[in-house]
């Protein structure tokens, strides 16, 4: 009887470490550099934070965890994505799978596609340089990020989607000094 | 002779007492540990400091210097209140790592305190600060800005 108590123990004890274990996503930021002075960063979010976090911050155009868009493009300080994303995400709702949105713009030109339940995005620059970035976002996500108003993305909708959604790898950026590379998964280690 | 020796013991006791307790009550919340090392021969510095002294010393901060540092990190004050709430619920892990030739930089989470170590050639430093004083500091803080 008291062996039996004590596996009893052990399988509940094992269930509730597990269940804490997977209650908790984790989003991976890794940039790494090349060449003498290389350096890496390596930065792990809990998810559940980010969630709760986000409406709280109130930076530029991202005001309770939502990212006001201008004229549909994403302007956070000096940086900005000159294609019309929502116009993009929206496009990419009727379209079939596979089918390629290909937005042309000065800088760069975005292939946006859908794939096996996850938007795919490809970003090639004009400048010549070699920047390679690719994308890969479950579509329940983008379908989160356009729940907002017209104008906007609901990016704590989007953490809260991400949180459901198994481990993919979501976005790789690759040129000649630097990889970066962020996904998510319920390691709280980066690799 | 002997009672007033008596009386003086008496005394010394109860103020190691209350020494004592002060000690506890001011410790058992929890407390920052700062140390810094200079590895060519040189400072050695190990500061334990109770963390309640903490926002108890913004207090004392002059209003002037105080609505300065406000007014600088104010738009991020409620989100940062927010981040070291939830980061006392997750398990503990390391936040962010920064290696590279000139040196190491982590920031962790574990237990009950966010710990900051930064390794470098010359100087190691260790800060560990118990999360559940960062709400108080920061509620200080937004009490001190001017509103906008």
């Amino acid at each position: 009887m008291r062996k039996v108590l004590l596996f009893l123990g052990m399988v509940l004890l094992a269930a509730t470490v597990a269940s804490a274990q997977t209650a908790t996503r984790w989003l991976h930021v890794k940039v790494e550099e090349m060449g003498e002075k290389a350096e890496t960063v390596r930065v792990n979010i809990p998810l559940a934070v980010a969630e709760k976090v986000l409406p709280a911050i109130s930076f530029d155009n991202v005001r309770g965890g939502k990212l006001k868009l201008r004229e549909g493009k994403i302007i956070l300080g000096d940086e900005r994505l000159d294609v019309d994303v929502r116009a993009i995400l929206e496009a990419l709702r009727t379209v079939g799978e596979a089918e390629f949105v290909t937005v042309e713009s000065a800088d760069e030109t975005v292939r946006v596609a859908k794939q096996g339940g996850y938007l795919v995005a490809t970003v090639d620059e004009r400048s010549g340089s070699e920047d390679k970035v690719n994308v890969r976002i479950p579509f329940a996500v983008v379908e989160a990020l356009l729940s907002g108003a017209a104008d906007e993305l609901d990016l704590v909708a989007a953490v809260r989607a991400l949180g459901q959604h198994g481990d993919a790898v979501l976005v790789t950026v690759q040129d000649k000094k630097t990889s970066v590379r962020v996904w998510v998964d319920s390691r709280n280690v980066s690799e | 002779m002997a009672s007033g020796w008596r009386r003086a013991g008496r005394v010394v006791g109860i103020g190691l007492a209350a020494l004592g307790t002060l000690v506890l009550l001011l410790y058992a919340p929890g407390a920052a540990s700062v140390r810094v090392v200079e590895k060519n021969p040189g400072t050695n510095l190990h500061l334990y400091l109770p963390a309640v002294l903490f926002p108890l010393g913004l207090k004392l901060m002059p209003d002037a210097e105080l609505a300065k540092a406000a007014r600088e990190v104010g738009p991020w004050l409620p989100a940062i209140r927010i981040a070291a709430e939830e980061l006392r619920r997750i398990p503990d892990g390391p936040l962010v790592l920064v290696e590279g030739p000139d040196g190491r930089v982590s920031v962790e989470k574990r237990g009950d305190k966010l710990v900051v170590e930064v390794e470098e050639s010359d100087e190691s430093v260790y800060v560990s600060f118990p999360l559940r004083f960062v709400g108080p500091m920061i509620r200080e803080l937004e009490a001190s800005e001017p509103p906008s």
